[in-house]
C-alpha cells in the first residue's frame, strides 16, 4: 500500500499510485477544515532518512470528499487517513468520508509527532475512547496508526484492539530535529520534525514484532521499506501487509513493480504460495527453539 | 542522501539590479549537471521558496532572479553581498535543446530568468536561429533587457512587447505571439511566464502543431515528488519532479493548466 502523506492529497495522483502497482493507496490525513499546514521548510535530508514537518495540510473533509466523487466508479482501493482534534472530530470526519464507496477503509490518525495531536497517540485511554467511537460509525475495516513516540506502544496497540481496530499499522514517524552548522538555525521552520526513512526501520521492525506477541488483529508494517527484503523482514517481525512511503523517494513509481519482481522471485526460490505463511515466521522459529 | 537535499548555506558573491523590484543573486554552489530549467530550493532562514536558475556560469556560480511580491522574495531582494541563504537541489526536469531549425523563446516578465540559460545554449548552436520575445507592463519592468538586445544577430532576434506601448509592440506578448505564428514558421517553442499567457500561446500553436515546452509552477513543501502539494491534473503530475518542463502533449490533457491551481491546503483554487 501507499503511506499516508505521500503523495495523497490528490485523487488524481492516487490513481496513478495505484496504476503503478500499488495493492491500495492511502490518502493525506484529512481532518474537519482546511489547514495550510506548516511554512517551509518543511523537509530535510538525512544520512539515511528525512525528517518532515508538513504539519497535516489538507482540503478539509468536505472538499476532499468533493474531489474524490470524480474519481467513482473507478474501484481504486482508497484508504482514508482522518485526523482530529477531539473526539467529535474524528467522528465528523469518519461519518462524513464513509459515504463514499471509494473508501474501502479507514486508517486513524494519532500519531503526528509535530502537531498537536501527538498526545491522543500517547494516550491509551484517549486512544481507545477515539477507536471505540469511530468504530461505532464505521462500517468499514478501521486501522489505527500508532506513533513510536512513547514509552510502551504495546499498551497503546492493546488498547486500540480493545475499542474493535481491525488492525494495526506501525510506525509512524519518530519525532525528531535538525541544526543547520553554519547558521545554528533549526532547519525546519516548525522546528520539530518526524523521521522516516532507513534510520527508523529497526525501530519499526521491534514494534512490529512486538505488537504481534501481544496482539491477535493483523498489523500493517510500515518504516523505510524499500527494497523486497525489507518487506520480507516486517513479515517475518509478524505484519500481514505494509505501507510503501520512504522507497518513494528514491525509486518513484517504480517502487511497487521493483519490490513485487523481488517478492515474488523470493517466494518462488523459497517455495511458498502465499506471502501470508511469512507472517511471524521469526516468532515461530523462537518458540520453536 | 543526494535526493533530498539539506540546505547548503552559501553567501551572496554578487547582486544585479534588473528592473526596481527584481534582483538577480549570485553565489557558488557545487552542482555540477545544472541544466536550463530546473530548479532550487532557496531557504532565507526563515522560509523556504523554489526558484529557477538564471545564470549557469562557470566553477560553480549561479544566479537566481527574483521578483519581490511576497514576505519571502522581498526578504531576498533586500539581501546584500556576504549575506547567508540556504540553497537545495538542483530539482525538477529541463528543457530539451533542439540542435537545428527555428527555436521561439517566450518570456513573460519575469518568466525570461529560467529562459537565459536556455538562450545562452541556443545561440551557441550554429544550426539554429532563435527568436525571442520578452515584454511587461512597461520598458523599465522587463528584465534582462540589455544581456539580450547585445546579443542580436542574424541568429538571434529580439521583439518586445509592452502593455503601455513604451518599448516595442504595444500589447500583450500572447497577441504578437499568435500574429507571429501566423507570419513565421518555428520547430520548437519555449515558454515562461504568467500562466494564462502562456495557455493562451499553447493554444494559439496548436493550429501549428508546433512542438512547445513550457515552465509551469506551483506552491511547493517538500521540492521532491512526495508530498503532492504541486500537482496539475488530472495527470497527477508533479512541478517539482515530473516538471517544471511540460510538453505539448502532457499540456494538452492538464485541463488544470491555465485554469486550477491548489492553496497551501491543497484545495483547488482559480489560477
Amino acid at each position: 500500500m501507499l503511506a499516508a502523506g505521500v503523495l495523497g492529497i490528490s485523487p488524481f495522483l492516487l490513481k496513478r499510485v495505484y496504476l503503478a502497482g500499488a495493492g491500495a493507496v492511502v490518502s493525506k490525513s484529512i481532518g474537519p477544515v482546511p489547514r495550510d499546514g506548516n511554512k517551509n521548510p518543511v523537509i530535510v535530508g538525512t544520512d539515511c532518512g528525512l525528517l518532515n514537518s508538513m504539519g497535516l495540510p489538507n482540503p478539509g473533509v468536505d472538499e476532499f470528499i468533493k474531489e474524490l466523487e470524480k474519481l467513482e466508479g473507478s474501484n481504486i482501493p482508497i484508504i482514508a487517513s482522518i485526523f482530529g482534534s477531539n473526539v467529535e472530530e474524528f467522528e465528523l470526519v469518519a461519518k462524513k468520508i464513509t459515504r463514499l464507496s471509494l473508501i474501502k477503509a479507514i486508517e486513524i490518525n494519532i500519531s503526528c509527532p509535530h502537531s498537536e495531536i501527538s498526545q491522543i497517540g500517547q494516550d491509551p485511554n484517549l486512544t481507545e475512547m477515539i477507536v471505540k467511537r469511530v468504530r461505532d460509525i464505521v462500517n468499514l475495516p478501521l486501522f489505527v496508526k500508532l506513533t513510536p513516540n512513547v514509552t510502551n506502544v504495546v499498551e497503546i496497540g492493546k488498547s486500540a484492539e480493545k475499542a474493535g481496530a481491525d488492525a494495526l499499522t506501525a510506525i509512524n514517524t519518530v519525532r525528531a530535529m535538525a541544526i543547520d552548522v553554519e547558521t545554528a538555525y533549526p532547519i525546519l521552520n516548525n522546528i520539530y520534525g518526524g523521521l522516516s526513512g532507513p534510520a527508523i526501520k529497526p525501530i519499526s521492525i521491534r514494534i512490529v514484532y512486538d505488537l504481534y506477541k501481544s496482539v491477535k488483529i493483523p498489523i500493517i508494517g510500515v518504516g523505510g521499506i524499500k527494497s523486497w527484503e525489507d518487506v520480507i523482514e516486517y513479515f517475518y517481525a509478524g505484519a500481514s501487509a505494509v505501507q510503501i512511503g520512504w522507497g518513494f523517494i528514491q525509486y518513484d513509481m517504480d517502487i511497487f513493480y521493483k519490490i513485487l519482481k523481488g517478492l515474488l522471485e523470493f517466494l518462488d526460490r523459497k517455495k511458498i504460495n502465499n506471502i501470508q505463511e511469512l507472517t511471524g515466521k521469526t516468532h515461530n522459529i523462537l518458540s520453536k527453539s | 542522501m543526494n535526493i533530498i537535499g539539506r540546505p547548503k548555506i552559501v553567501k551572496i558573491v554578487d547582486i544585479r539590479e534588473e528592473t526596481s523590484n527584481i534582483k538577480t543573486l549570485y553565489f557558488n554552489y557545487d552542482a555540477t549537471d545544472i541544466r536550463p530549467g530546473q530548479f532550487l530550493m532557496i531557504w532565507d532562514l526563515r522560509e523556504e521558496i523554489p526558484l529557477s536558475v538564471s545564470y549557469i556560469g562557470e566553477k560553480g556560480l549561479l544566479g537566481i532572479s527574483i521578483k519581490g511580491v511576497g514576505e519571502t522574495t522581498k526578504h531576498l531582494i533586500s539581501l546584500g553581498k556576504d549575506d547567508q541563504i540556504g540553497v537545495r537541489g538542483p530539482y525538477g526536469n529541463s528543457f530539451n535543446v533542439i540542435s537545428h531549425g527555428k527555436a521561439l523563446v517566450i518570456g513573460g516578465g519575469i518568466g525570461i530568468a529560467p529562459l537565459m540559460p536556455l538562450i545562452k545554449i541556443l545561440i551557441s548552436k550554429p544550426e539554429v536561429f532563435t527568436t525571442c520575445v520578452i515584454g511587461a507592463k512597461n520598458a523599465y519592468d522587463i528584465p534582462f533587457l540589455e544581456d539580450l538586445q547585445i546579443i542580436q544577430s542574424k541568429f538571434f532576434k529580439l521583439h518586445i512587447c509592452t502593455d503601455d506601448g513604451s518599448m516595442g509592440f504595444h500589447g500583450l506578448i500572447s497577441d504578437f505571439v499568435s500574429t507571429l505564428l501566423v507570419e513565421e514558421d518555428f520547430d520548437k517553442i519555449y515558454l515562461c511566464g504568467p500562466e494564462l499567457m502562456m495557455k493562451k500561446i499553447f493554444d494559439a500553436s496548436r493550429t501549428k502543431n508546433i512542438p512547445i515546452e513550457a515552465s509551469l509552477e506551483r506552491i511547493m513543501k517538500c521540492g521532491i515528488g512526495i508530498c503532492g502539494q504541486c500537482v496539475i491534473d488530472p495527470m497527477g503530475l508533479r512541478v517539482c519532479k515530473d516538471g517544471p518542463i511540460f510538453n505539448e502533449k502532457q499540456l494538452e490533457k492538464l485541463t488544470d493548466f491555465g485554469v486550477h491551481k491548489r492553496g497551501y491546503d491543497g484545495s483547488i483554487c482559480d489560477i
